[in-house]
C-alpha cells in the first residue's frame, strides 16, 4: 500500500485524474459483486445495474427530500434499499427448484430492463434527466467536498469490499460457492442447500452494487438511467469476461485498463473506438474464453506444445 | 490447507499489481502537465461537448461541424480579444455517465474557457455541476428543451417551450381547429411541451381530447395509431422522439387520418426519415433552411461548401443554428468583459445580444438566461423539405422569471 499513498501528493493536483480513478474504483465495487454471483457462484446475472441504480436513487431522492447528507446514513440506506431488492429478486430466481443459467440471464436483464424504464418515465425519479445537483456527503458534520477527498472515500470502501470479497473467497462458504458453481447437483447431493446459498450471494452482490452506486451518485452528484440499466449491465458483465470469470483480479484489471484506454480514446478515434473493443471482445472470448489474465497461460502451453511437437 | 495457503499468497501479489496497473495506467493518461495555465498570447480552448456516438451521433456529427465552421470563421477574423480559438472536442456517447467524464477532462484538463453542448437534457442536468458549479467554468446549452434551466453559469441558447408552442397552438386555434389530441415518449421533455400545449389550448377555447404517452425506445406504434384514429381530432400534437417518429407519423396518415399534425420536432433534419407522409406536417423553429434573410442564405451556403461531410445536417432539430449563435453570443460576451474570465463573461452575457446570427437576431432577455428568437411557422413538403408559412419576429422566452 505504500507507494499507493506517496502517489497522493501527485494526484491532488489533477481533479481529472481523480475523478477517473474514483470512478474505476466504484466501478469495481460493481464488477466484484458481479464476480461474486457469476464468477464464484455460477448465477449469470444481467442485472447488477439495477442495482446499483437502486443504491444510486435511493441517495438522490434521500438528498433531495431531506437534509441527510451523513456518508454512514445514506450508505446505511442505499445497503437497506439493495439488500430489499436482492431479497425479493434472489427468493424469486432461487427459492424453487432447479433453474438453469438462462433462466437467471433472462429474468435479470428484464429486471433490467424494466428499471430503465421506470427511471427514464417515472417523475419521481427524473423522468428520464435522472435526479441532479446531489450534495457533497458529510461524515461527523464535515464536507467532503474535494476529489481527493471523494476519492479516499471511494478507495476505503473498495479496499474494505475487496478484501472481505478475498476473505469470503477463501472461506469454507466460499469453496460451497464454488461447488454450486461447477455443479448445483452434485452440491445438493453433498447436503448443501443450494437455493440457500444462492439467495445469501445473490443478496449480498445486491448490496456490494447498491453501496458501489451510492458512492457514483454522491461523487458523481447526479443519478440517471444510463448508470442503471441495460448498457451498464451488459458492460460489467463484458468487463468480467474480458479480464477472465471466476478470477477476481482479472475483471478489476480489465475494468481499470479499458476505463483508462477508453478517455484517452475517446478524444483519438471516437469513432472507431467502439469497434475496437468489440472486436478485442470478440477476439478474447473466441480465443481466450478464461480471459485476459489466461493470455500468459496460454501462450506457455502454446510453447511446451511446440517444443514437445 | 498448503493449496488454500499459495492460493492466497498469489491473490496478494494479483492485488499489489492490480492496485498498480490502475495507478500507473492512471498516471500515464496524463501526459501532458495540466497545472500550467494557458499562456496570454496562445490560443483559447472551447469546449465542444457532444454525442459522436451513440443514439444522437447523427446529431454530434453536425455539431461538430458546425463549432468547426464557426470557431474557423473567428479565427479568419482575428480571433477574440486577439486570441485564436481552439476547439477541444468531447465525445458524450449518449451516456450521462460518460459525459460527465469527459466534462470533467474538459473542465480539470484541458481547462477550456467555455463548454457548448449536450444534445440530450439528461446529459445537461449531468454535466451542468460538473463544469459550471465545481468547475466554475461558463456552459452554454445550445438546444430547444423542456425548459426550467436557471442555474449559475448556465445559458441556453435554444427555444424554450413558450417559444415554440404557443404561436403553434395559437396559429391552429385561429385555423378554426378545436380539439387536440396529444402524443408524446414518456419522458421529461415530451411531458413538458404537451403540458404546454394542454395549457395554451384550454386557455384559447380549444379543448383536448385525448393524451397518450409510449416509451422512448418505441417501434411499433400500431396501438397509439389506432387511439389517435379513434379520437379523430381535429389536431394531433405529437412529441414522439426517434425512433418512434417515423413508424408513428407514417400509421397515422396511412391509417387515413383528417386532422392536422404538429409538433415540436419537424424540419429538414427529421422529414427525411417520416417519407412522404411528412406533407403537411406543421413545425415552429428558430430556422429553416427556407428562411429568407440574406446573411441566413448566405452563411448556410458557405457551410455546405465548407463541410460537405455534414451535407443536410445544418437544420434547427439538430441545434445547427443554435451552436453557431451560442459561440458568437461568447464572443460578444468576452469582448464587452474584456476578459476570458467565467464571473465577468457571466455578467456580461446578460445583456448581449447578436444584430445578425443564422436564423435572425437573437439578444439575451436580461435576467432570464434565455433568448428572444425569431421563430418561424413551418409546414413540411412531401421530399422533406420546409415552407416558411409565416414569420413570428422575436418571441420572448417565459424562463427562470422571479
Amino acid at each position: 500500500m505504500i507507494p499507493v499513498f506517496a502517489l497522493f501528493p501527485y494526484l491532488s493536483g489533477d481533479n481529472f485524474l481523480l475523478q477517473l480513478i474514483t470512478r474505476i474504483l466504484i466501478y469495481g465495487i460493481l464488477v466484484l459483486s458481479v464476480e461474486m454471483c457469476w464468477g464464484q457462484t455460477g448465477i449469470f446475472t444481467f442485472g447488477q445495474a439495477e442495482l446499483f441504480g437502486i443504491g444510486g436513487y435511493s441517495v438522490g431522492l434521500i438528498t433531495k427530500n431531506s437534509e441527510i447528507t451523513d456518508i454512514g446514513l445514506l450508505l446505511l440506506i442505499a445497503i437497506i434499499a439493495g439488500a430489499i431488492a436482492g431479497l425479493i429478486i434472489g427468493v424469486f430466481l432461487f427459492s424453487g427448484k432447479h433453474v438453469g443459467e438462462l433462466y437467471v440471464v433472462l429474468v435479470t436483464l428484464a429486471i433490467s430492463y424494466i428499471f430503465e424504464r421506470l427511471a427514464n418515465s417515472w417523475t419521481v425519479l427524473g423522468s428520464g434527466n435522472g435526479i441532479p445537483g446531489i450534495p457533497y456527503p458529510t461524515i461527523f458534520g464535515l464536507e467532503i467536498d474535494s476529489a481527493i477527498g471523494l476519492f479516499l472515500l471511494a478507495f476505503i470502501f473498495f479496499i474494505l469490499i475487496l478484501f472481505l470479497c478475498i476473505y469470503i473467497v477463501n472461506s469454507q462458504f466460499g469453496l460451497t460457492m464454488n461447488a454450486v458453481r461447477d455443479d448445483e447437483e452434485r452440491a445438493e447431493f453433498f447436503g448443501y442447500k443450494r437455493s440457500v446459498v444462492q439467495i445469501v450471494v445473490f443478496v449480498f452482490a445486491a448490496v456490494l452494487a447498491s453501496i458501489g452506486g451510492a458512492l457514483f451518485a454522491v461523487s458523481e452528484s447526479f443519478v440517471s438511467s444510463s448508470m442503471s440499466g441495460l448498457g451498464l449491465s451488459t458492460t460489467i458483465v463484458l468487463w468480467v469476461v474480458l479480464g477472465g470469470r471466476g478470477t477476481l483480479f482479472g475483471p478489476l484489471i480489465a475494468l481499470a485498463v479499458l476505463q483508462v484506454v477508453n478517455s484517452e480514446m475517446q478524444n483519438v478515434l471516437p469513432s472507431l473506438w467502439p469497434i475496437l473493443v468489440g472486436l478485442m471482445l470478440i477476439f478474447t472470448m473466441m480465443f481466450l474464453p478464461k480471459g485476459l489474465v489466461s493470455l500468459p497461460a496460454t501462450i506457455r502451453e502454446a510453447r511446451r506444445k511446440k517444443i514437445t511437437t | 490447507m498448503n493449496i488454500f495457503k499459495e492460493g492466497r499468497s498469489r491473490r496478494k501479489t494479483a492485488l499489489a499489481s492490480a492496485v498498480a496497473a490502475v495507478l500507473v495506467l492512471a498516471a500515464c493518461s496524463s501526459g501532458t502537465d495540466s497545472a500550467a495555465p494557458a499562456a496570454d498570447a496562445g490560443p483559447v480552448k472551447v469546449g465542444v461537448l457532444t454525442d459522436m456516438t451513440g443514439a444522437f451521433g447523427i446529431v454530434g456529427k453536425s455539431n461538430e461541424a458546425v463549432a468547426k465552421f464557426t470557431i474557423n470563421e473567428i479565427n479568419e477574423n482575428g480571433g477574440v480579444l486577439g486570441r485564436q480559438l481552439e476547439m477541444v472536442l468531447a465525445d458524450s456517447a449518449t451516456d450521462a455517465a460518460i459525459a460527465t467524464q469527459v466534462a470533467s477532462r474538459l473542465v480539470n484538463q484541458d481547462k477550456v474557457a467555455v463548454v457548448v453542448g449536450g444534445v440530450a437534457s439528461f446529459t445537461r442536468v449531468a454535466v451542468r455541476d460538473v463544469i459550471a458549479e465545481k468547475g466554475n467554468t461558463l456552459y452554454i446549452w445550445p438546444a430547444s428543451y423542456e425548459g426550467g434551466e436557471c442555474s449559475a453559469n448556465v445559458w441556453n441558447t435554444g427555444s424554450a417551450p413558450n417559444q415554440q408552442v404557443d404561436p403553434t397552438v395559437e396559429y391552429l386555434l385561429a385555423q378554426g381547429k378545436k380539439t387536440f389530441f396529444l402524443a408524446g415518449s414518456d419522458y421529461l421533455y415530451p411531458r413538458n411541451i404537451l403540458a404546454r400545449v394542454r395549457q395554451v389550448v384550454e386557455a384559447g377555447g380549444g379543448s383536448i381530447v385525448g393524451e397518450e404517452y409510449v416509451p422512448l425506445d418505441m417501434t411499433d406504434p400500431s396501438n397509439l395509431v389506432s387511439k389517435v384514429l379513434a379520437a379523430n381530432a381535429d389536431v394531433l400534437f405529437e412529441v414522439v422522439v426517434l425512433p418512434g417518429t417515423a413508424p408513428f407519423i407514417k400509421g397515422v396518415v396511412d391509417g387515413g387520418y383528417k386532422g392536422k399534425i404538429a409538433g415540436t420536432l419537424f424540419d429538414e433534419g427529421i422529414n427525411p426519415l417520416i417519407g412522404a407522409q411528412a406533407e403537411g406536417l406543421i413545425g415552429m423553429q428558430d430556422f429553416y433552411l427556407s428562411v429568407t434573410d440574406p446573411f441566413t442564405q448566405s452563411q448556410v451556403a458557405k457551410f455546405n461548401e465548407q463541410h460537405p461531410e455534414a451535407a443536410g445536417l445544418f437544420s434547427a432539430t439538430f441545434n445547427a443554428p443554435a451552436w453557431y449563435r451560442s459561440i458568437y453570443l461568447w464572443k460578444a460576451a468576452v469582448e464587452k468583459a474584456n476578459s476570458f474570465d467565467t464571473a465577468a463573461v457571466n455578467e456580461a452575457m446578460d445583456s448581449i445580444s447578436l444584430e445578425q446570427s443564422i436564423g435572425g437576431a437573437v439578444s439575451f432577455e436580461p435576467g432570464t438566461k434565455h433568448l428572444n428568437l425569431q421563430m418561424y411557422l413551418g409546414e413540411s413538403k412531401a421530399d422533406g423539405s420546409n415552407v416558411v408559412l409565416k414569420s413570428l419576429g422575436s418571441i420572448k422566452p417565459l424562463e427562470c422569471q422571479s
